[in-house]
């Protein structure tokens, strides 16, 4: 079967680069699980609802939240692993490099000339696990760069070495 | 002062401010105000016309008068507290009544000069100039309503001159030609203007009739729906059956003068938004003019230009023709009347053009078609959704709904049609890509004006060792995108993009 064959490419290291802080599975999964109960919940409300306007629900009681749920929990568990597996950035010579991606692989290059500024952001859950998210912003709004899962003092280094190849200039 | 003596001295004014430029220019001036009349030449607002109509209603025409002076006096109170300096290289607009505002625009960070003159501007001889500067989103960039003519075309020339000088002075040579840039702050030269592209009269009218103009009137047609909507209160109830007792011949007649009227307000909206239309290439910047009543004219710098997109639908395809759009930077250049364009462009004369606007791009080779196994995916892409949408239709409502399958093929066909128009090409210096079924969009983009690049490869792509390959620019437009073409291809592009952006 295709599907296999491509899940099996899919969790193969992606050569060289760094991997980002095995910690951010638990964010992804923390984030995954999140919107798993919303759609849990979502599929309980319906049930309770038609139930109470007397309609005719197809499921005996709690099965279909039951349902979604033993759908939901492989997916929340396994794709922020994959996610992790895949993911590598680099410092290349003149450009940084960002491969990722479990089901749509994208492989992102800028050239570190192009980088306006850098922003650090931390939510709550990433504080508590030390981690700091890098967004690296080019005069193109659709510049897509952000490097989850960079431990937080490195991510003060990290900004400062790309910043520091930037070198002078008019970027536009 | 004469309206028409300012709107004749144009020319002049526009060759000799450019003898002393940069810090020479208006430094030795101190702030100025707008000119005097800004204040009330808008008083009668469009924003107004509700909260005017209100007031009319709430308390007759005392309180509206009573409204409208006070607005004219806060307007006044404005225009005394705006004032503008350009020393230094920096543009210095302070305003505020209540809370003070400094805006400071450094020359090197301008994008592109819009003159607007609208028709009861041209009346007194003023002008509004904005100046857009690179990213930010609305609100950021300097509109000037309104300075006096003159005023308004030396500031022009001050800016773009020390905008020139500024940037010559940086690691960025991106327009390529030094030389050129060195010479502009010698007195005696003056450009001579290079025509780009101009507009006869039949191609307006071509252009108003093949392109987005068609639309106009439906946009007219849904506000007279609306008033027809409460007519039948008005017209006497028996009207209604005349109508229906029209003669075949009078129903003919009045389908050809809705024909006619359509028509002509596509061409006449043409001719009014382009009429003069000039596109021409003076020393390293662009210049555009165009409008029948409201002028408008646009400078961009040649090296702010960051893509040129063609497009062009089935009717202009059959005709050889397409508009072509300049896209830079400038934050407010989504916008139709700030745009630089040209509304209408034979696809012979396109090369010749684009050599202008992107010099070096007649250097790309003719289009590589997509890979065969690109057809599969193009198809495919076209008849899922179609195919998710119709097989229910088909199954729910057995009998009749399976004319509902009868729209998998069209979509295969348009499948097919977007395969066949996709291409790309790599030159020594520039991109090009193209697609759609329909509506064929054309960019060519210089790979050094690449922000980022990526390689986006879905796992239908990849059965088919195929990857789509994104290319980031600066400003609002489309991101140039070359689809389903072989992963290595894809990588290939975006490797050029990243050498030729390198470690400059």
């Amino acid at each position: 079967m295709p599907l296999a064959r491509t899940i099996v490419v899919m969790s193969q290291p992606a050569g060289g680069g760094r991997r980002l802080d095995p910690k951010q599975v638990q964010v992804w999964r923390a984030g995954w699980g999140a919107a798993a109960l919303v759609l849990v919940a979502l599929v309980a409300a319906a049930e309770v609802l038609v139930r109470t306007a007397g309609g005719s629900w197809p499921l005996p009681p709690a099965v279909g939240p039951l349902l979604a749920a033993l759908v939901a929990a492989p997916v929340v568990w396994r794709l922020p692993r994959l996610a992790f597996d895949r993911w590598r950035y680099e410092l290349a010579e003149t450009t940084l490099e960002l491969r990722r991606g479990v089901v749509v692989h994208t492989h992102t290059a800028i050239p570190y000339f192009r980088v306006q500024h850098i922003d650090i952001t931390r939510s709550p859950f990433e504080r508590a696990l030390g981690l700091s998210q890098l967004v690296v912003r080019t005069a193109a709004a659709s510049t897509d760069a952000t490097i989850p899962g960079v431990a937080a003092a490195e991510a003060d280094e990290l900004r400062r070495v790309i910043l520091s190849r930037t070198g002078h200039g008019d970027a536009v | 002062m004469a309206g028409d003596a300012d709107l004749t001295d144009q020319r002049p004014v526009h060759t000799t401010a450019s003898t002393p430029p940069g810090k020479a220019g208006p430094a030795p001036r101190g702030p100025r105000r707008l000119h005097p009349l800004s204040p009330l030449l808008d008083v009668f607002d469009r924003n107004l016309l509700a909260p005017g109509v209100l007031a009319l209603g709430s308390g007759g025409l005392r309180v509206l008068v009573a409204a409208l002076v006070a607005v004219a006096l806060f307007r006044i109170l404005a225009w005394s507290r705006r004032t503008y300096v350009l020393h230094d290289d920096v543009l210095r607009v302070t305003s505020g009544v209540l809370s003070r505002n400094e805006q400071l625009v450094p020359c090197d960070r301008v994008q592109q000069v819009n003159l607007v003159q609208k028709l009861r501007h041209r009346l007194v001889g003023v002008a509004s100039l904005r100046i857009e500067v690179a990213g930010g989103g609305r609100g950021s960039g300097v509109e000037l309503e309104v300075l006096a003519m003159a005023d308004a075309v030396a500031l022009r020339e001050s800016l773009l001159a020390a905008k020139a000088e500024a940037v010559s002075g940086h690691v960025d040579g991106a327009s390529g030609d030094p030389a050129q840039v060195e010479q502009a702050p010698e007195p005696q030269w003056v450009p001579t203007p290079w025509p780009v592209a101009r507009l006869s009269a039949r191609q307006l009218v071509v252009a108003g009739l093949t392109g987005s103009e068609l639309l106009v009137l439906f946009a007219f047609a849904a506000s007279g729906l609306q008033l027809l909507g409460d007519a039948p209160r008005l017209i006497p109830s028996g009207s209604d059956l005349e109508v229906e007792r029209l003669p075949p011949l009078a129903v003919g007649l009045l389908v050809v003068a809705f024909v006619l009227v359509w028509l002509g307000s596509a061409v006449a909206t043409s001719v009014f938004r382009d009429a003069g239309y000039a596109l021409d290439l003076v020393g390293d910047e662009l210049h555009l003019e165009r409008g029948l009543l409201d002028r408008k004219e646009a400078v961009l710098p040649l090296a702010r230009v960051q893509a040129v997109q063609l497009t062009a639908n089935p009717l202009r395809r059959a005709l050889g023709v397409a508009s072509a759009r300049v896209q830079s930077a400038g934050a407010g250049t989504d916008q139709e009347d700030r745009r630089v364009s040209i509304p209408l462009l034979s696809t012979v004369d396109a090369p010749a053009a684009l050599e202008l606007l992107l010099p070096g791009s007649t250097a790309v080779p003719p289009l590589t078609r997509a890979p065969a196994v690109a057809r599969r995916r193009a198809v495919v892409r076209a008849t899922w959704p179609v195919l998710v949408v119709a097989a229910p239709v088909a199954v729910l409502a057995f009998p009749t709904g399976l004319a509902a399958l009868l729209a998998i093929p069209l979509a295969a066909g348009f499948g097919e049609l977007s395969y066949r128009a996709m291409g790309y090409a790599v030159g020594p210096a520039h991109l090009m890509a193209t697609r759609g079924a329909l509506v064929r969009r054309t960019v060519v983009v210089p790979l050094v004006r690449g922000q980022s690049a990526r390689v986006r490869s879905s796992p239908l792509q990849r059965r088919l060792g195929l990857a789509t390959c994104i290319v980031d620019i600066a400003g609002p437009g489309r991101r140039p995108t070359v689809l389903d073409v072989r992963h290595a291809t894809a990588a290939d592009i975006q490797a050029r993009v990243m050498a030729s952006v390198g470690g400059r």
